[in-house]
C-alpha cells in the first residue's frame, strides 16, 4: 500500500514539476508571477486531443501540441507583457494582463470545445499495466514519468551547456548588464516564453493522457497547485521545481492514504503557507534572493 | 415610477451583486493602497458568511448582530493571517494569501456545520437592496475619509517607499497589519451581505476565481482612488450579463477588455472620470 | 547627543566599518568624509536602524538606539536624506512634506472619518506648515508638482523639506550636494546652515564636494576602510597627512 503511494505521487508529482518549471522559468527572467500559464497547459492538451483525433500518430501530435503551447506563450509575452515591459509597469499590471489572457484562452477554448469533458480514444491511451512487487503501474505511467524528467534535464542541460542558456542566466541574473554585453532582451524573452510555456503544455498533455480527460478548466486543478511546487522548491530554481514537484505528489498520496482525501489540498496549501513563512526562498533557492 | 419598479423587480439580483462586487473590491483596494497585495480575501468572505448564517440560522440570532459579530471574525482572521506574513513582498505574499484562502475553502467543504461541498440552503433574504446599498455609501465614504487621515497618508507612503515611509517615524508593520484587518473585515461583510441576498452558499462561491474578480475590478476601475474599484466592478459584473448572447466564448471579450485597460489605461477607469490623477 | 562607541559592522566577514567611535553633539554641524567605499553610507544606516551593528552601542544621549526598529529611531528625533531621492513618487512635493510631519500631526483619525470641521481645519494647517517650509527652501511654486516630475536638485530639495518637517533633533545628509552645479550646491550649503541653526538641529553630513563640507562644517571626521582616521577642525583635517595619503592618488583636499 504504502510503496503503491508512493509510486502514485512520484508520477503525479513529475508532472506536476513539469507544469511548476514554466512558472518558474519566467519568474525567474521576467520576475512575473504568469498565471495564464494554466491556460496553456489546457490549449496543449487540446490540441494535441483534436491531433489524435484526426488521425495523427500520438508522438506527432504530443510535438503538436508543445508547439501550440510555446506560440502561445509568444503570443502572450507580445500582447500581455510586451505593452507593460515597455512602459515599466508594476508588478500589479503583469499579473492582470496574465489573468486577462488566461481569460481569452480559457474563453477560446470554452467556445470551439464548450464546456464538457473530451477524451481521448480508448486504444491511444491503453497500455499494458506491469506488476512489480506490490506495485502496480502502466507502462503510460512510466513514460510519462520519464519523459518529464528527460524534459527537465534537458532544460537544465539548455541553460548549463547552450549560449541561450547563457543568455537567460545572464538575463535572469541582471537585465541591464546583459544588454550591455549585447544581448537582444526581447528575442531571449519570447525564447523563454516559448520554452517554458511548451512545457506547460506538454505538463498538460501528460496529465490528461494519464486521467484521459481534457476539458477548458482542467487549468485550475494545476494552477495553484504549481504556486505551492515553487515555493517550496525555490522560485528560480529548476532542481527545485523537480524537488517540489515530486513532494507536493508524494505529499497528496500518502496524505490521502493516512489522513482524509477531503484535506488533500489542504495539507499541500499549509505546507506553502508555513514555506513562505519559515523559508521564503524555498527547499533550493538562493536565501535572500527575492524576498525584498 | 412603475417602470423603475417594474425593472428594479426584474433585474434586483444583479443590482444586488452590484453593490457587493463593489464592497469586495473596496476589500481587496484597502491593502493595495497600504502596497500589500493580498488574493486572501475569499476566505475572509467565507468566514464572516458561514458564520453570520450559522448564527442566524442555528443560534436564531438578529441579522445585525451576527453579520456584525461575523465581520469581527473575519477581522481577527485577518490579523491572525496579517502577522506572519509580514515580512512577505510582492507575489510572494500573494501566493500565501492565496494559500490562507483555499485552505478556508477545503475546510468549508469538509467541515459538517459548513454542509460540506453541498452548502447550507433556505438563507433568508435578508440583505436588501437599501442595506447593501447604504453599507456601500458608507464605506466609500469613510474610505475616502481615511485617504484624507494621518493613517492613509502612511497607508500611501508605505506603499510607495516603505523604507522612507519607516525613516519618517511611520510604523509599516502597524498600518500593515491595520489595512489587512479593515480589509477582511470589508470583505467579510460583504461575503455576509452576498450570502443573505441569495437562497444558499457553498464553497465553490469562494474559490480563487473570486478573488481574481475582486482584484481585476479595482485594478480595472483604478487603484489610485476609492472611485476606481466601484467603477470597475459596475462594469465587470455588468459586462458578463451584457455578453450572454456570446454564450461560451463570453470570458474572450472580457479577457480582452481587460487586458485592454491594462494596457492603454494604466491607472484604470477613473482616470478618464479624474482626469487630475491620469498625469 | 548622538554617540556611537566601538561600532563594527561585518558584511560576511568584510568589515564595512570597523570600531568606529564618533559624537556628534548637539546643535553643531559634523562633516563625514573619506573615499568611496569608506563606509559612510553604513554609518548612516546603522544610525538609523536599516543596520543593525555587529558590535558596539549607538545612543542617543543615555539611551542605546542600536537595536530599534528604523520607525522608532525617527520618532526619538532623527532624520535622514538618501544618496538617491527617496521621496514618494506619486505625491506632490507638499503631500511629501505633510507625510513628513507624520509623527506630529494633530488631526485625528475619528475627527478625519467624520469630517469634523476643527479637525480639518488642523489638516488645513499642517498643509499650509508644509507649504511654508517648501517656501523656506525656495520651493513656493513646485508644492503641486509630482515627485517624480521634480528636477534632480529639487528632489534634493523636497527630501530635505520633508526631513525637517519631522522636528528631528538630529538630520542625517547622504551626499545633499551630489549632482548638483556649483551654483546650485552654494545655495543648498546656505538653506541647510540655515535651517538647522533656526531649529537647533544637529547636521550630520556625509559629502564628496570638499569644498562644501569644509565651509559648512565646523568638525569633520574621515572615514577610511570602515576606521575613522582623523577627526578635527577643518584645517586640522586638511593637514592631516593621513588623510592625504588616504585621499592620495583620488582627490585633493584641499
Amino acid at each position: 500500500m504504502l510503496a503503491q503511494q508512493l509510486v502514485n505521487g512520484l508520477f503525479i508529482g513529475s508532472v506536476y514539476a513539469l507544469f511548476a518549471l514554466g512558472y518558474t522559468l519566467i519568474f525567474g527572467v521576467l520576475d512575473i508571477l504568469n498565471l495564464a500559464h494554466a491556460s496553456i497547459f489546457m490549449l496543449g492538451a487540446f490540441t494535441t486531443l483534436v491531433l489524435v483525433l484526426k488521425g495523427v500518430p500520438l508522438l506527432l501530435a504530443i510535438l503538436g501540441g508543445a508547439l501550440a503551447g510555446g506560440l502561445l506563450g509568444v503570443l502572450l509575452d507580445r500582447v500581455a507583457f510586451w505593452p507593460l515591459r515597455r512602459r515599466q509597469a508594476g508588478p500589479l499590471a503583469p499579473l492582470i494582463s496574465s489573468i486577462a489572457v488566461g481569460m481569452i484562452y480559457v474563453g477560446t477554448a470554452n467556445g470551439i470545445f464548450g464546456p464538457d469533458v473530451r477524451h481521448f480514444p480508448f486504444d491511444v491511451v491503453r497500455t499494458p499495466t506491469y506488476t512489480i512487487g506490490p506495485v502496480t503501474f502502466t507502462l503510460a505511467q512510466l513514460t510519462i514519468f520519464i519523459a518529464s524528467l528527460a524534459l527537465m534535464a534537458g532544460l537544465q542541460l539548455l541553460l548549463r551547456r547552450t549560449r541561450l542558456g547563457a543568455a537567460i542566466r545572464a538575463v535572469a541574473e541582471n537585465p541591464r548588464a546583459a544588454q550591455l554585453v549585447g544581448i537582444d532582451l526581447e528575442s531571449v524573452y519570447a525564447q523563454t516564453f516559448f520554452i517554458a510555456s511548451a512545457l506547460g503544455a506538454v505538463a498538460g498533455i501528460l496529465f490528461a493522457l494519464t486521467f484521459n480527460a481534457v476539458s477548458s478548466v482542467m487549468g485550475s486543478a494545476v494552477e495553484l497547485k504549481g504556486l505551492a511546487v515553487i515555493v517550496l522548491g525555490g522560485m528560480g530554481s529548476i532542481p527545485g521545481s523537480l524537488l517540489g514537484g515530486l513532494l507536493i505528489g508524494l505529499s497528496e498520496d500518502l496524505s490521502v492514504a493516512y489522513l482524509s482525501s477531503g484535506y488533500r489540498d489542504a495539507i499541500v496549501f499549509a505546507i506553502l503557507f508555513l514555506m513562505l513563512i519559515i523559508r521564503p526562498t524555498g527547499l533550493l533557492g538562493k536565501r535572500g534572493l527575492r524576498t525584498a | 415610477m412603475h417602470a423603475l419598479t417594474a425593472f428594479y423587480s426584474a433585474h434586483s439580483a444583479l443590482i444586488n451583486q452590484i453593490g457587493v462586487n463593489a464592497l469586495l473590491a473596496l476589500s481587496i483596494w484597502v491593502t493595495l493602497a497600504c502596497g500589500q497585495l493580498s488574493l486572501g480575501n475569499m476566505g475572509f468572505m467565507a468566514i464572516t458568511a458561514y458564520a453570520s448564517v450559522l448564527l442566524v440560522l442555528r443560534a436564531h440570532w438578529p441579522f445585525f448582530p451576527a453579520v456584525l459579530a461575523g465581520t469581527g471574525l473575519a477581522a481577527i482572521a485577518g490579523l491572525l493571517l496579517g502577522w506572519p506574513v509580514l515580512r512577505l513582498r510582492g507575489v510572494f505574499l500573494a501566493i500565501a494569501t492565496i494559500g490562507f484562502g483555499e485552505i478556508v475553502r477545503i475546510f468549508a467543504v469538509n467541515l459538517s456545520v459548513t454542509g460540506g461541498a453541498e452548502g447550507i440552503a433556505g438563507i433568508p433574504q435578508l440583505a436588501s437592496t437599501p442595506i447593501i446599498y447604504s453599507s456601500l455609501a458608507l464605506a466609500v465614504f469613510l474610505l475616502w475619509r481615511l485617504t484624507r487621515s494621518r493613517a492613509g497618508r502612511a497607508f500611501a507612503a508605505i506603499a510607495q517607499d516603505e523604507v522612507a515611509a519607516a525613516g519618517l517615524g511611520i510604523d509599516p508593520a502597524a498600518y500593515k497589519l491595520a489595512a489587512f484587518a479593515i480589509g477582511a473585515a470589508i470583505a467579510g461583510y460583504a461575503g455576509a451581505l452576498s450570502a443573505f441576498s441569495s437562497f444558499f452558499i457553498s464553497p465553490t462561491d469562494y474559490s480563487f476565481g473570486r478573488v481574481v474578480d475582486m482584484l481585476a475590478s479595482a485594478v480595472v476601475g483604478g487603484i489610485g482612488s476609492v472611485g476606481g474599484p466601484v467603477l470597475g466592478s459596475i462594469l465587470l459584473t455588468l459586462l458578463p450579463e451584457t455578453l450572454r448572447f456570446l454564450q461560451n466564448y463570453r470570458d474572450v471579450i472580457n479577457g480582452l477588455i481587460l487586458l485592454f485597460v491594462i494596457v492603454f489605461l494604466p491607472q484604470g477607469l477613473w482616470s478618464l472620470v479624474d482626469r487630475r490623477r491620469a498625469s | 547627543m548622538i554617540a556611537l562607541a566601538g561600532v563594527t559592522k561585518d558584511y560576511g566577514g568584510v568589515h564595512a566599518v570597523k570600531d568606529l567611535s564618533l559624537e556628534l553633539p548637539d546643535q553643531t554641524v559634523l562633516g563625514l568624509i573619506g573615499p568611496n567605499g569608506a563606509g559612510k553610507t553604513t554609518v548612516l544606516n546603522l544610525m538609523t536602524g536599516l543596520a543593525t551593528p555587529t558590535s558596539g552601542t549607538i545612543a542617543l544621549d543615555e539611551r542605546r538606539i542600536d537595536h530599534l526598529k528604523p520607525h522608532a529611531i525617527a520618532a526619538l528625533g532623527i532624520a535622514r536624506t538618501y544618496q538617491t531621492s527617496r521621496l514618494f513618487p506619486q505625491m506632490s512635493a507638499l503631500e511629501n512634506v505633510v507625510v513628513g510631519m507624520h509623527l506630529h500631526a494633530d488631526d485625528s483619525l475619528l475627527g478625519q472619518l467624520t469630517g469634523w470641521p476643527p479637525t480639518l481645519a488642523r489638516a488645513q494647517r499642517l498643509r499650509t506648515q508644509a507649504r511654508e517650509l517648501l517656501g523656506e527652501l525656495g520651493l513656493s511654486e513646485r508644492a503641486d508638482a509630482l515627485a517624480r516630475n521634480l528636477a534632480p536638485g529639487e528632489q534634493r530639495r523636497v527630501e530635505i523639506a520633508r526631513a525637517i518637517a519631522m522636528q528631528p533633533r538630529a538630520l542625517l545628509l547622504d551626499e545633499p550636494a551630489a549632482g548638483l552645479n556649483p551654483v546650485e550646491t552654494d545655495r543648498l550649503r546656505a538653506e541647510i546652515l540655515k535651517l538647522a541653526r533656526e531649529r537647533n538641529i544637529s547636521v550630520l553630513l556625509i559629502e564628496h564636494d570638499m569644498s562644501f563640507v569644509m565651509a559648512a562644517c565646523e568638525r569633520i571626521a574621515v572615514l577610511n576602510f570602515g576606521e575613522k582616521i582623523a577627526e578635527g577642525t577643518p584645517d586640522q583635517v586638511r593637514a592631516d597627512p593621513r588623510v592625504i595619503e588616504a585621499y592620495l592618488g583620488v582627490e585633493g583636499v584641499a
